[in-house]
């Protein structure tokens, strides 16, 4: 009994309702001024503050009510880091290191673009979305898969999705697990081709990440093994003066050398992502990991202190036009379903479920800080979703549509972008797009898709109002961008790795050699087909007359959501045969709406008649141009047109195959939830024995007087040296140190 | 003044953990008390076997 007593016992103070209610207050306030300003130009603090208060509210009541009630934690039972404890995957982890490591692998820079390219719509759909998606659906999602998994040894979703539903909605989460990280990583790597084609200063920063991760691995295999941090500390330096060194390079006779077209980037980032996938993991992808997460953790918190200190105000509009016309050049479609697809990180992100399930379960300490590293770490990649559409909201918004709108639509050259931005109803000049671009010292900014160079503007304009003023523009601006392409690359190395070990694992079945990991040529092959795979979409996405973003990133979104929609319904399904049937609307009622904007965006993408929204749509127009032997724009070419045809046949294709991996394992669990109800079968869960545990640890952040008086009494009854609890306590440093 | 003190060196045992920097030492308590008296691996040893392990169990990252 003793074991529960967590840091909030729910007990209320006159305290805890004076600040919870001020905390509510405050929320709403900030929600109305969101929600109601028209015309006015609001704060985006705002903003800022409404996210903080519903995240508050959420954690202190929502996450709480599922943690006790319907997951039922119990801290009496040992969780599979001390019963299984091996020092190597399993091992009780203090749980703020936990919630850091956990926070480290979910956020990257899907966050980052997603808000941006919502921003089209305004910065209130998008804005909601975040907030509600996550406390409702994503969060809950990342906490309740860490808590099934945690409760079968850390299984893997596929795993769980095998032994819950069966083998059918097992083989469709496998399918779905692999597509979804081949065009995840082709939409990421076009980012960063958007992002530095023709930018010598980007460029060459990017290029010198590589020879200081492979400096940082030697440094750490031969000099000084596990030093993690003095390894770090020199790289994030060598790295700061990369980016420094980066505007001389700009201004000199090297310029022509790294000014890159994104038909090279695409086959330098193929050849180093095969690389990277097969060189020893000491080489190169653990030391750039290691400068990613300084870089992700830094910068996030710089952005933060960059928004409170300056203050910005939204220039965006709360709702655009094209919210209710759904033809923004951004990406095509109404906003129901498309906001929601496309911003899936930072809302709702079934790619996390793979981390829920896969290495925090093992490490965590006790079964009740599910909520603190599941829900809490989502509500923290949230947060960093609203920062993105504040950057991406304080920009002029000529400025951005002129930067987000595909070639076809803006044209090369200032005057023809101009004239694009004023027949979509907004004015920028071309000496003001010059300017633009000028001060960031980029040759254009026209037509910059992706996300990464707007969000680029954006931070440089708060970090360069907080820090440095405007001669630092330019430098922050190459900053922000070698920050995102930065932890693009490092997800671009993981996942091929990740991948080629999913195909190795796969056609292992089939031909034992293939799933040994030091046989060389199954390592080659399959590293080959992976990149090749995702190489393959990137290379379609940079030469699509369409504009390869607004075609790839609404797929991208619906893999995602696709995912989350097969990790929903597994919650769904443990729910409702351990008996929980009351409760199962906490993932039921997420698990609809996913599916619901999944399908609807499938069916547009599949179905619309309208060429810019339906797939096989366009595919019929540009068949009939090709047929007739007419070019027509954005085409400039009978060889464009047949481009065209053929890649909106691969994405239709595509769209179907998503779709119907949905209804598989939709169909699939209804089926035993049906049994399950209606009694026709025992339920069978795969749930590891429940054995008593031996630790303690506090479950929330900070601990509480009970937690404090519990430790000391722990650590006076226990001599030095053999305590099992690795928490820290109140923030002070473990023995030893 | 003690306070600084100890706010500093609470965020550096936190950096140290979150990167890693402490596997070797939480590697050797797990040696002294579940393994006393087995003979224990060198740092340089120790951080080639996590490389190693690694290698084969990349850790996934997300978007």
């Amino acid at each position: 009994m003793t074991a529960t007593a967590t840091p909030d016992t729910g007990r209320w103070t006159p305290r805890s309702i004076a600040i919870w209610t001020a905390v509510a207050v405050l929320g709403a306030v900030a929600w109305g001024i969101l929600a109601l300003a028209r015309g006015e130009s609001v704060n985006a603090v705002w903003l800022v503050v409404a996210a903080l208060c519903s995240y508050a509210i959420a954690y202190r009541f929502y996450a709480r009510f599922i943690a006790n009630r319907v997951l039922g934690v119990d801290d009496t039972r040992a969780t599979p880091a001390e019963r299984l404890d091996n020092d190597v995957d399993f091992q009780p982890t203090d749980r703020r290191v936990l919630f850091g490591h956990h926070f480290a692998a979910i956020a990257g820079a899907g966050p980052l673009v997603g808000p941006v390219l919502a921003a089209q719509m305004g910065y209130l759909p998008g804005t909601m979305w975040i907030i509600f998606g996550v406390v409702f659906a994503g969060a809950v999602q990342d906490m309740v898969i860490l808590f099934f998994s945690m409760r079968r040894d850390g299984k893997s979703l596929g795993q769980m999705a095998r032994e819950e539903i069966g083998p059918f909605g097992g083989a469709a989460a496998l399918v779905a697990v692999f597509a979804i990280m081949i065009i995840l990583l082709a939409v990421l790597a076009l980012v960063v081709v958007n992002a530095l084609a023709d930018s010598p200063w980007g460029t060459f920063s990017l290029a010198m990440t590589i020879p200081i991760a492979l400096f940082m691995g030697f440094y750490l295999r031969v000099l000084r093994p596990g030093r993690v941090l003095e390894t770090s500390a020199i790289g994030v330096a060598l790295l700061l003066a990369a980016i420094v060194l980066g505007g001389v390079i700009d201004h000199s006779s090297l310029a022509p050398a790294f000014t890159l077209s994104p038909k090279t980037l695409v086959a330098c980032l193929v050849i180093y992502g095969f690389a990277a996938s097969v060189l020893p993991v000491w080489m190169l992808l653990a030391p750039r990991d290691y400068l990613s997460t300084f870089m992700k953790v830094g910068t996030i918190g710089l952005l933060a202190v960059g928004i409170l200190f300056t203050l910005p105000v939204l220039q965006n509009e709360a709702v655009t036009k094209f919210a209710s016309s759904g033809k923004g050049p951004v990406f095509a479609g109404p906003l129901f379903p498309f906001v929601f697809i496309i911003i899936a990180c930072g809302a709702l992100s079934g790619f996390h479920a793979l981390i829920a399930s896969g290495t925090t379960p093992k490490l965590i300490e006790k079964e009740s800080q599910v909520r603190m590293v599941g829900y809490g770490a989502m509500l923290t990649e949230s947060f960093v979703a609203v920062m993105a559409m504040v950057a991406a909201s304080i920009l002029d918004q000529g400025l951005y549509f002129a930067m987000n709108s595909p070639p076809g639509v803006v044209g090369a050259t200032v005057q023809s972008a101009s004239q694009a931005v004023t027949n979509l109803g907004f004015t920028i000049t071309p000496d003001q797009l010059q300017a633009a671009a000028q001060q960031v010292q980029e040759q254009t900014l026209i037509a910059r898709t992706g996300g990464a160079p707007t969000l680029a503007v954006g931070m440089s304009t708060i970090f360069s109002g907080a820090f440095g003023g405007d001669a630092l523009k330019a430098f922050w601006y190459h900053f922000a961008i070698m920050f995102e392409a930065l932890f693009i690359l490092t997800t671009v190395d993981a996942g091929t790795r990740v991948g080629r070990f999913m195909l190795q694992d796969t056609l292992g079945n089939i031909w034992k050699p293939m799933s040994r990991p030091s046989w060389r040529p199954g390592v080659y092959a399959t590293s080959a087909v992976v990149v090749g795979a995702w190489g393959y979409f990137l290379w379609v996405g940079v030469t699509d007359p369409l504009g390869g973003i607004n075609q790839l990133f609404p797929l991208f979104g619906i893999a995602n959501q696709l995912l989350a929609a097969v990790a929903l319904t597994v919650a769904t399904t443990i729910l409702i045969k351990s008996g929980r049937v009351k409760w199962a609307w906490v993932t039921a009622v997420p698990l609809a709406w996913d599916a619901a904007v999944t399908l609807t965006a499938s069916w547009y993408k599949i179905f619309s008649g309208d060429p810019l929204v339906g797939f096989f749509a366009q595919r019929d127009k540009y068949q009939a141009a090709l047929d007739a032997g007419k070019v027509i724009p954005p085409a400039k070419s009978l060889d464009d047109v047949g481009q065209i045809v053929t890649n909106s046949t691969v994405d239709g294709v595509l769209s179907i195959l998503f779709a119907s991996l949905i209804i598989v394992v939709l169909v699939d669990a209804a089926r035993i939830w049906y049994q399950t109800l209606s009694g026709r079968r025992e339920p069978v869960l795969a749930e590891a024995p429940a054995e008593e545990s031996q630790l303690w640890a506090p479950s929330g952040l900070f601990p509480t007087a009970e937690d404090r008086a519990r430790q000391a009494e722990l650590r006076a009854a226990e001599p030095v040296g053999a305590r099992r609890d690795r928490s820290g306590g109140s923030g002070a440093p473990k023995d030893g140190t | 003044m003690a306070r600084v003190r100890q706010a500093v060196s609470g965020a550096l045992w936190y950096v140290r953990e979150v990167m890693g920097e402490n596997a070797y030492d939480h590697y050797l308590d797990h040696q002294r008390r579940d393994h006393p008296g087995e003979p224990v691996l060198t740092r340089r040893q120790f951080e080639c076997r996590r490389m190693a392990g690694m290698e084969i169990r990349p850790g996934q990252r997300c978007c």
